[in-house]
């Protein structure tokens, strides 16, 4: 079997395995693949070396890393993981309670009632006899008393 | 395509937190995701450091990963990605690496002349040089169509483009390797080995 270079450019999986296994080998196979396209040779790349001291200290490294990464577990557990969502949800919803109740406004204070000066334009002392007046101030709101017994409105 | 049950096993186990189950995913994926790393950054020790993220990123992350679709697409895109923003961030200082000398004894046929080998560290070599000269999305297109054999589909999954952008990066990049490896290292291009890059004049 010889590598046909427009195959081999176009081939993936297992057939492209096969192939470059034998380009791998086969002198005259890659000389052809070159002369189709030099770039072809490239393919043969699949096969760079890595050094496995590096490949094991990748590995060590990568187990000591995660294994000091307890934040991870339970984050990962899938299924398992339902009962931080309700912890997580859980803080969440008191937060939110006491930012309100820290935040929401103190409720009104009354506004205090004062006697203030009887108003200009209210005349008490029109009616004949006697006339008690009370003249209380709620807050904005003048309110202003008038007992007589003989005031007729 | 999905994955082999075997896989599937292991990742939905690592996904739950079981280490044991990772640590025998980084066995089984860790030169893969070394070997693009280094096509990309063009130096091994870089590549080991590329890959350490891309694996403490995937203990983290496993749990989203769609069991319907393809791990290892999904394994280059995180690899590509890491190893694109390495390069970035590091600059151009200290890119090239040569390979450890008896790496291409693994093409040597001893039943063959020296004229018939293929040197494969000066093929190595000779890609990291030529390939300096691509844009990282074209590089990562070749890394993954002409050397780690992915379907252009896939290709185009893996570094979030169209199917015809793979194919352009593609068509631009070979190009540009082509012509180096013309001008640069007739021998190698002519499919022969060739002298080492320091008897080259």
């Amino acid at each position: 079997m010889h590598v046909d270079p427009a195959q081999l450019a176009s081939a993936s999986g297992a057939k492209r395995a096969v192939m470059l296994a034998h380009l791998r080998q086969c002198a005259p196979c890659r000389r052809e693949a070159a002369a189709h396209d030099p770039a072809i040779l490239f393919a043969l790349l699949a096969y760079t070396p890595i050094p496995e001291p590096l490949l094991a200290d990748l590995s060590a490294e990568v187990a000591h890393r995660v294994g000091r990464d307890p934040s991870t577990i339970g984050v990962l557990a899938g299924a398992a993981a339902w009962p931080r969502r309700a912890a997580v949800a859980a803080a969440f919803v008191l937060t939110l309670l006491t930012g309100y109740a820290t935040l929401k406004e103190p409720p009104a204070v009354p506004p205090s009632i004062t006697r203030s000066h009887p108003r200009a334009d209210v005349d008490v002392s029109a009616g004949s006899g006697v006339s008690q007046v009370i003249d209380l101030t709620v807050g904005d709101t003048q309110i202003v008393m008038v007992y007589n017994g003989e005031l007729k409105l | 395509m999905r994955d082999d049950e075997d896989l599937i096993d292991l990742i939905r186990a690592a996904a739950g937190g079981d280490r044991r189950a990772f640590e025998d995913l980084v066995l089984r994926k860790r030169e893969q995701v070394v070997r693009t790393a280094f096509q990309i950054t063009g130096n091994l020790e870089d590549a080991k450091d590329v890959a350490q993220g891309v694996f403490l990123r995937l203990w983290r992350v496993l749990q989203r990963f769609d069991l319907a679709r393809r791990f290892d697409t999904w394994l280059y895109r995180i690899t590509v990605n890491a190893a694109i923003d390495y390069v970035r961030e590091r600059g151009p200082k200290g890119i090239l690496q040569a390979l450890p000398e008896d790496a291409g004894e693994l093409l040597r046929d001893p039943a063959r002349g020296a004229e018939e080998q293929l040197d494969l560290s000066q093929l190595q070599n000779a890609f990291l040089r030529l390939a300096a000269r691509l844009a990282p999305k074209q590089r990562a297109v070749f890394v993954l169509k002409d050397i780690e054999g992915l379907e252009t589909a896939e290709v185009a999954r893996a570094l979030g483009v169209t199917e015809s952008t793979v194919r352009n990066h593609l068509l631009q990049a070979r190009r540009v390797l082509r012509e180096g490896l013309i001008r640069d290292y007739p021998a190698l291009a002519a499919g022969y080995g060739a002298p080492r890059d320091e008897d080259r004049s």
